[in-house]
This record gives C-alpha cells, structure tokens and sequence, in this order.
C-alpha cells in the first residue's frame, strides 16, 4: 500500500511539476523552458544564488506575476473539485456522483452571486465572504437534493443524479435571474459563473490553500472507512463504523471544497468526475490511495484544462467550464453507460 | 449468551414485532423462522445493534446491548447478509482484511497478528487461488464465501446469519452451512440465523424459534417445530412430514393444493 502510494505520488508530483513548468512557458509571449526554470529555482530560498539571473525582468515579471498564480489557482481548484467529487462518491455509493452532478456546485454558486449582486464581498474581512455564504447555500442544496433522492429510506443510483439534475436546473435559473436583476454587474457575474480562472492574482490563491488543507486532511482520516463503505452502510456499521458521523463529516467536508472552489472560479463541472475514476482504473479501489491522488491529478487536469482554454482561440479565452464541460460530458455518458451495464449483468 | 425479553418494534403505525422473548446460550445455533412479513428480518437487526426496540430488553454476555460501542459490538458480533458484497474492485484478501477493522486502534494501525489471522482464513475456506482476484470477476457464491471469511475475521463470539444462503445453489448452502458448523465447533461460537428454508434449519439448529405476524408462536427443537399443524396454521400450507433416512431430523415435503384459502 505505503510503497504504491509513494510510486503513484511521486509520480503524480513530477506530472504536476513539468506541467507547471510547460504551462509557464505557454502564453502570448512564449518562454523558453529553460528559462521558466531557471526563474522558478532562482526564487527557492536556499537555492536560489545558485542560478545565474540571465532573462529579461519582463520574462520574470510574466512568470512571476501573471502567470504563476493561475497555474497555482488552477491546481488548486482542480484539487479541491476533484477531491469532493471523491468524497461523494465515496459516502454516497454513486460513482456519477461530483459537485456539479449533485448541484451543490450550483448550489454555491447561487449564494455566491447573491453575494455579488447586493456587493456584500466586504461583510466579513479578508476573502471570506463569497466562500461562507456559498458553502451554506450548497449544503443547503445538498440536503434538498439527499431528500428528494431517498425513496423509501433507500438512495437510489439514478435517483440522486435526477435530483441533482432538477435542483441544478432550478439554481442555474436563480442564478440567470440575479444577473437580469443588475445589469451593472452583469458581467462580473456571467464571467465568474462560467468559470475562469484569468486575473485572479495571489491573494485569491492563497486564499484556497487552507480549504483544500482540511479537505485533504478529513479525507485522508476518512480514507480507511471510506474503503469500508464501498461494501454497503450496513456492512460498515458491522464492522464497526459510525455510519451517521462518517457520512455527516465526509459530505460537509466535500461540500466545502466545493464552495471553495466555486467562489474564487465559478461552476467548473465533471472534474471531480473525470479524475476520481480515472485514478480508480489505474490505482484500484483504495481510497487511502484515490484520496491523495484526486488531489494531485485534479490539480494536473484543471491546470491543462485551463491552458488549453486560455492558449486554444489565443488571445481570446474560452471559458473553463466550458473547455471542463466539453471534456468531462462524454466522460458521464461513459459511465452511465457502463454502470447501465454493469447494473444489468 | 443472549437474552432478549419483550421485545417491542413499530414503524409509524404498523407493529412489526410485539412481547418476542427469547435465550440463547453459549456455542448453540438458533435458527429463527417464519414466513415473509413475520418480522424475522428486524429481529435481527434489533440484535444486531443497528435498530434499537421501542420497548423490551437485549443482553448480550449480561450487558444491555446499548451498552456496547459500535465497536465493542463489532468484536464480539458479526453478521452474514442475504445479499452477496457487491462486486467492487477489492480483493478478496482486502476484504477479509476489513474484517479486521474493530482490532485497529485509532491510528488505524494493524494489530501485528492480522497477516497470519487473515492467512488462516484464507486457506479453510479454500480462497488461496482467489485470494488476489477482485471481488467483481467473482460469482455469487464465491463472493459469499468471501463475505464469510470477512466475518471469520472479526473473530466474533455471536455470528448472525441473515438468510445467507438465498441466493445460493444447493452445493454452495451446504457447503456454506457446514464451513459455519465447522467454525461453531471449533470457536464455541454462537450462531443465530434467519432462515427460509425449514429443511436447511432442522438440519443444522439446535433449536429454533416460529414468528407469525411479529409474535413468537413457538420455540423448541426441530421436532417441536416441523409438526404439521403448527406449519398449517403459520405458513397456510400443509406439507407432508418424512424423516432424514440419515440425520433423524423431521423433513418437510411440500404437497401441491396445500394452501389454505386467506
């Protein structure tokens, strides 16, 4: 297990390392990748005298002021998406089961907009606002969407993706409804909501560190029981587990990286999808694997989506979720089709 | 080993269990029957912790049963469902290991004897040639073999069998029930089981008990219980009674045209 997760890990670090480094160099003005490089190692403390400064200040300026802190926020928010998505499939039993899917992503993004429209941004200090309120209107959603879902006590497959199907589409038409309320913050909102990821700056970023922090850390905690869970509630509490406070601390947990995700970049969907299944192909079941490793490849996908949708129609940008969208769709007809499958076999 | 006195359960109007009382001892196999509808199913699940009663007492070892955690009960009792695990993409060895779940402590660290536990296992129940196959390219049977290794692993003092044989031809339910003989045996383990079929429990109970419609109608050995009037009056068919040639246990013989008229 220990020596699959450092193979897997390490890997998955260096992925996300080259990619970083590629994503860099890609842009309007192109860097050489030895370049991006060596600005990335001049700046470790330590190291950094080591490395001979032989770039223009503008090549720094690139790097260091507008294009690193997307690449970060794109992996942030890639791990944190990716990250839930596990989370609920894990409690939820439901392999379609993502942020998006279960419209808690929607959910959040309705409080998120309310915040915008009525210019409440400033109500709490620091960049806390848009993320408290969205988390409270997902989890809100969430339990919407878990009610409408349990027939008889029991959750079923398709059930909770047609729940989540209906709330979604009645929050997205929320949403549509708060931008036709103003057109003076039209754009802010249509912009966000699409997600992008372009003019965000460090303090957005960091801002998203702590959230996937504890995501990453309740998870990981959660990982054995989780394993658990994927034989059935009823076996899990047989084997000891408390099933109530398991399901209550992973599904706040992923809604909030959801919240978070979605306040810094709008509704970017399929991502928590996409990558936990892919990692489970790979790697097996075990979620003190899958854990880990949706975060670390969650952060590679977002940072190539996001390059993809800012380099594709350059120097126009697509919007992310759009480019998330086109990519992770097909992605769900797959598995619905396959679960289709597998449930008749 | 277990008493239960009383017991009470409703869900919203309809009472599914009224005044069922009970004694199980140490190392014997109870076999719990009745027909569909009888409250079998949630008796169980009373003893097995994860309901509670609305009145009535549960001892287990003379502790009332609310009186263990969850995993104080996990330790000592373990639950064999009807439904085969579900074909997810863990091994079968990983799956018997889960069965070591209650004996980690909070780190969710292994206790050190868990490899040779698991390894035992593994080899009586014949699972060394699946023992690294995933769960979902297994059939039925095998599954439920593996979901009984996993409950071999929480070395439990009171297995609870939940109709585990319903979905299994008739090698698998007598291979299933005699690997569990085995390990009563062996263990001195108690065994109490929700079964359909009469034949399959007079063969292996020691006693067992008869719902009809949430009330206990009788309790007694298997020549108490298979008497053709009382199977009439319970289950509204009349069956031919016959002896095992071999077992000397009475066996039921079903009859066309037996049904009493609701």
């Amino acid at each position: 297990m220990s020596r699959k997760l450092i193979l897997w890990g390490g890997a998955g670090l260096a992925v996300l390392l080259l990619s970083c480094v590629i994503s860099l160099s890609m842009g309007t003005a192109r860097l050489p990748l030895p370049e991006v490089w060596g600005i990335l190692w001049h700046r470790l403390p330590g190291v950094g005298t080591w490395v001979h400064a032989d770039w223009p200040v503008s090549s720094e300026q690139i790097v260091l002021r507008v294009r690193l802190p997307r690449v970060l926020l794109a992996i942030l928010v890639g791990a944190c998406l990716s990250l839930a998505g596990a989370g609920f499939q894990g409690v939820l039993r439901n392999p379609l089961a993502d942020p998006f899917t279960l419209g808690v992503a929607s959910g959040s993004a309705v409080g998120a907009s309310a915040v915008i429209l009525f210019g409440l941004q400033t109500l709490l200090p620091g960049n806390w606002s848009i993320p408290i309120v969205a988390f409270a209107t997902g989890i809100l959603s969430l339990l919407l969407v878990l009610r409408l879902a349990f027939l008889q006590g029991k959750l079923q497959l398709e059930t909770l993706i047609l729940a989540g199907v209906v709330v979604q589409a009645f929050l997205g038409s929320a949403v549509s409804f708060m931008v036709s309320l103003s057109d003076k913050v039209v754009n802010e909102i249509t912009f966000w909501l699409m997600g992008s990821l372009a003019m965000r700056g460090w303090p957005l970023a960091l801002t998203l560190a702590p959230y996937l922090a504890v995501g990453l850390a309740v998870l990981t905690a959660y990982a054995r029981t989780l394993n658990l869970f994927s034989l059935g509630e009823r076996q899990a509490e047989h084997l000891g587990v408390n099933v109530g406070r398991t399901r209550l601390a992973v599904l706040v947990v992923s809604t909030l990286l959801t919240a978070a995700a979605v306040s810094v970049a709008g509704t970017i969907g399929f991502v928590g999808l996409v990558i936990p299944h892919l990692i489970r192909l790979a790697a097996g079941p075990d979620y003190r694997l899958l854990v880990p490793l949706s975060a670390v490849f969650g952060g590679v996908y977002l940072l190539w989506a996001d390059t993809l949708a800012r380099m594709v129609l350059s120097p126009t940008e697509i919007p992310l979720g759009v480019v998330t969208a086109f990519l992770g769709a097909p992605f769900f007809a797959y598995l619905l089709r396959k679960n289709k499958r597998m449930a008749r076999a | 080993m277990l008493h239960v006195e009383g017991i009470r359960k409703t869900y919203g109007e309809t009472s599914v269990l009224t005044g069922v009382g009970f004694t199980v001892r140490r190392g014997e196999c109870f076999g719990i029957l009745g027909p569909n509808g009888s409250g079998k199913s949630t008796l169980l699940k009373l003893i097995s912790g994860v309901e509670k009663p609305d009145a009535g007492a549960i001892e287990l070892d003379g502790k009332p049963l609310s009186a263990y955690s969850r995993k104080q009960l996990s330790r000592l009792l373990a639950v064999l469902q009807q439904e085969a695990l579900p074909p997810v993409g863990f091994t079968v060895r990983e799956v018997i290991e889960m069965g070591r779940h209650p004996y980690r402590n909070w780190m969710g660290e292994e206790a050190p004897e868990t490899g040779a536990i698991v390894d035992a296992i593994i080899d009586k129940l014949g699972l060394t040639r699946l023992q690294d196959r995933s769960l979902h390219v297994l059939s039925g049977g095998e599954r439920q073999r593996a979901a009984l290794g996993k409950a071999m692993a929480q070395q439990p003092r009171l297995l609870l069998l939940d109709e585990p044989t319903t979905y299994l031809d008739i090698g698998y339910q007598v291979q299933m029930m005699d690997r569990i003989k085995a390990w009563q045996r062996e263990q001195e383990l108690t065994v109490i089981a929700v079964l359909h079929d009469l034949n399959l429990a007079a063969l292996y109970c020691d006693r067992m008990l008869l719902l009809k419609g949430g009330v206990v109608r009788a309790i007694g050995t298997a020549e108490d219980i298979l008497r053709e009037e009382l199977i009439r009056e319970v289950y509204g068919t009349s069956p031919v009674l016959v002896r095992h040639p071999e077992h000397r246990v009475p066996q039921i013989m079903l009859r066309q045209g037996g049904t009493r008229d609701e």
